[in-house]
């Protein structure tokens, strides 16, 4: 649905944001797109929807460039920014009835106005000035928007910063409904929880690069990383021949006190822990499992989602 | 789509209180603050003698008894010219007024050439000659000649008595005459102060427009808004009109104010002429051209703060330089020669031409199309820098 390939794009008097970016993103998919703070999400939004155009590179929407088919990709594609992008001056209603008629290709204004409200759960809410409702109320109206041309591709940023649990369930639910129906999202977030309960795909970038992309199982090892907590120094453990050697074999690492890597048999789990039982090596805590998204995000980028630029 | 915009818009501006309360409050505190200000200063000249041109065609015609008296009319200062065009010289002089007394005059009314109908006394008003002023002038003339006429009777034979008693009627001796020019008497504080700060109001929009169009820039509306097939022309039309139509509501608003409320609170009264139907051409060419500047300030600034420093000031300048604050007619003739390039001077101009001067359509076209011309240049560039607009 969306191809990117060998981009770059620079504010003006800015080193390159993004550089020789590539980027796929399958029809019907639900992609995830985390990085922290200042990776270049928002510009890589931009420019995917077209409202900022790259220096090099292509962008293409459904196999479509925008140079020749901007209104036609218009047409079938929505954006959801992160602000709260619609008048507070005006009612929901009459907010979702101004955008529904940005789109010549709507043919009922007054059925996609209220699938877009039963949708958001903003039935109760229409008739009151959008300014007045409270952070979860803005964030669904904001998706309300976003929902009125039926889009074949939804394009997502933070959609549920700052809100409550009841407008995160309302949100969650309705990106899955779409998505089970056969809208593609590409959707970023700050809440890795979130992007482990929704996303089929995540790609991580920091820099204006991506680190690292795929299938959520596929990179985070399902069942195969050991993270092991001992009570020992370094050169205590480096003190046993047979253990240095599994150590080796298989690329962990040990660092405050922690030993950390990848075991793909469970059967190698087991031998290091008679090795450390042999050695009589006390362990203070013990994973062995799925990595957490948060752990790869951290190891990949060294910074939180949240941290300050 | 165009229609919704439009819808929009209007909600926007019907909602935002504050925005309105400015663009119509403030000119109306000026006008007033400014009029009943300024009044004294700008009546001081008239308070002086009205300078009425006396031209005579024959020098030796002063000694006439109908020229004598006619010389000693009171309550205007005679100027005496000779051998001058009195059309000429009422612009240039800035005359109220000139009696022309022609030599055929003279003589018809001398002797036996009485019986005949006699050649007129021509008086020549300048265009901006107050109604009351010329009454007062007509009528002392008229008086005048009514003396003349009384000595005449009293002194006729009985023969020619019958004669000249059909033959004088008195206001048939005195031909009216408006004269008309570009160059008019300096306005009054009231035909000064209501289409020069009618006009600032009017560029005013530029910070309600530029300050919802960084709004909507930030709030991510005009991002969503160009992830939309909406053509960037629209967007900008969509702020266009429902400017213009508070434009043209204060239009009317400022001047009912000079014509109704100023009197009430002491000030003068703001008179309009058969062309008042002309305001309506020239409020619309300012509009548009005070529209298409915010449009342009608005797509070019990118914070708040710089949308109101630089419109604001940049509308002080256009006021300072364009005649809106000091009028033009007591700056030296460079301030005045630099006053015709804000465009604000150019609808003052344009306003003064119809108040003062009664010009016509073809009289304001010059300031409309110059302001049109600049109303394109910056609507065209303001489309420009839209669609160059980066979004972060």
């Amino acid at each position: 649905m969306i191809s990117i390939h060998d981009l770059t794009y620079a504010y003006p008097s800015a080193s390159p944001l993004i550089q020789n970016f590539d980027l796929h993103v399958r029809k019907g998919c639900l992609y995830g797109l985390l990085g922290p703070n200042g990776a270049g999400k928002t510009t890589l939004i931009s420019l995917i929807s077209g409202l900022n155009k790259p220096q090099s590179g292509d962008v293409l929407i459904d196999g479509k460039s925008y140079t020749a088919n901007q209104n036609s990709i218009f047409q079938r594609m929505s954006v959801v920014p992160q602000e709260y992008a619609f008048y507070g001056q005006m009612t929901a209603y009459e907010n979702l009835d101004f955008f529904s008629r940005m789109y010549p290709g709507i043919k009922s204004v007054t059925n996609a106005i209220q699938l877009a409200i039963q949708l958001t759960g903003l039935e109760n809410y229409q008739h009151r000035l959008s300014k007045q409702f409270s952070g979860g109320l803005k964030r669904r109206l904001n998706l309300a928007i976003g929902l009125l041309n039926n889009p074949d591709l939804l394009i997502l940023d933070e959609p549920t910063t700052g809100i409550d649990p009841q407008s995160r369930h309302f949100i969650l639910q309705a990106i899955k409904d779409l998505n089970t129906q056969g809208t593609t999202v590409l959707y970023t977030s700050h809440y890795m929880e979130e992007v482990e309960q929704l996303c089929d795909d995540i790609a991580i970038m920091d820099h204006g690069k991506i680190l690292v992309s795929g299938t959520l199982d596929s990179l985070l090892h399902s069942d195969s990383v050991v993270k092991c907590a001992l009570a020992c120094t370094k050169e205590v453990l480096m003190q046993h021949p047979a253990l240095v050697n599994f150590m080796k074999t298989h690329s962990l690492a040990f660092e405050d006190n922690c030993l950390e890597g990848l075991l793909e048999a469970s059967s190698d789990f087991y031998i290091l822990m008679e090795l450390l039982q042999q050695y009589n090596i006390p362990i203070e805590s013990v994973h062995y499992g799925r990595q957490s998204l948060e752990s790869l995000f951290f190891q990949l980028t060294h910074r939180s989602l949240r941290d300050p630029d | 789509m165009l229609y919704a915009i439009l819808k929009k818009e209007f909600l926007l501006v019907r909602r935002d209180i504050h925005a309105l309360m400015v663009l119509f409050v403030m000119p109306v505190a000026f006008i007033l603050i400014m009029s009943l200000s300024l009044q004294d200063t700008f009546q001081k000249n008239e308070t002086d003698l009205p300078a009425v041109g006396f031209f005579l065609e024959n020098t030796a015609d002063k000694e006439t008894p109908v020229v004598q008296l006619l010389s000693e009319l009171s309550g205007f200062q005679l100027i005496a010219y000779e051998n001058k065009n009195p059309e000429d010289v009422v612009i240039a002089d800035k005359l109220v007024a000139a009696i022309q007394i022609p030599r055929e005059f003279v003589n018809s009314l001398s002797g036996a050439a009485m019986a005949k109908e006699p050649v007129l006394l021509q008086v020549y008003y300048a265009p901006t000659t107050p109604e009351s002023i010329r009454k007062i002038l007509f009528t002392a003339i008229n008086l005048k000649l009514a003396v003349y006429k009384a000595e005449m009777i009293v002194n006729a034979k009985p023969v020619e008595k019958n004669n000249s008693e059909k033959n004088l009627k008195i206001a048939s001796w005195v031909q009216e005459n408006e004269l008309y020019s570009q160059q008019a008497r300096q306005p009054s504080s009231v035909e000064q102060t209501v289409p020069a700060w009618l006009i600032f109001s009017m560029f005013f929009v530029v910070i309600p427009i530029s300050t919802t169009f960084l709004i909507e820039k930030q709030h991510g509306t005009l991002q969503r808004l160009r992830t939309m097939p909406v053509p960037s022309v629209y967007f900008l039309i969509g702020k266009l009109i429902p400017y213009l139509c508070i434009n043209v509501i204060q239009t009317l608003l400022m001047f009912m104010v000079g014509i109704f409320l100023l009197p009430m609170l002491g000030g003068q009264a703001l008179h309009l002429s058969d062309n008042a139907i002309l305001l309506l051409p020239m409020s619309l060419a300012v509009s548009v051209a005070a529209i298409s500047f915010a449009l342009l300030i608005a797509t070019l600034v990118r914070t708040t703060e710089q949308a109101t420093t630089i419109g604001g000031v940049s509308n002080l300048i256009f006021a300072a330089i364009g005649g809106v604050m000091v009028p033009t007619f007591v700056m030296p003739e460079v301030m005045q020669n630099l006053a015709r390039f804000s465009p604000m001077n150019w609808g003052l101009e344009g306003y003064l031409t119809i108040i003062l001067r009664q010009g016509n359509l073809a009289d304001i076209m010059p300031e409309v199309a110059k302001l049109a011309v600049f109303a394109m240049v910056l609507f065209s560039l303001s489309i420009w820098f839209y669609r160059r607009t980066k979004i972060t």
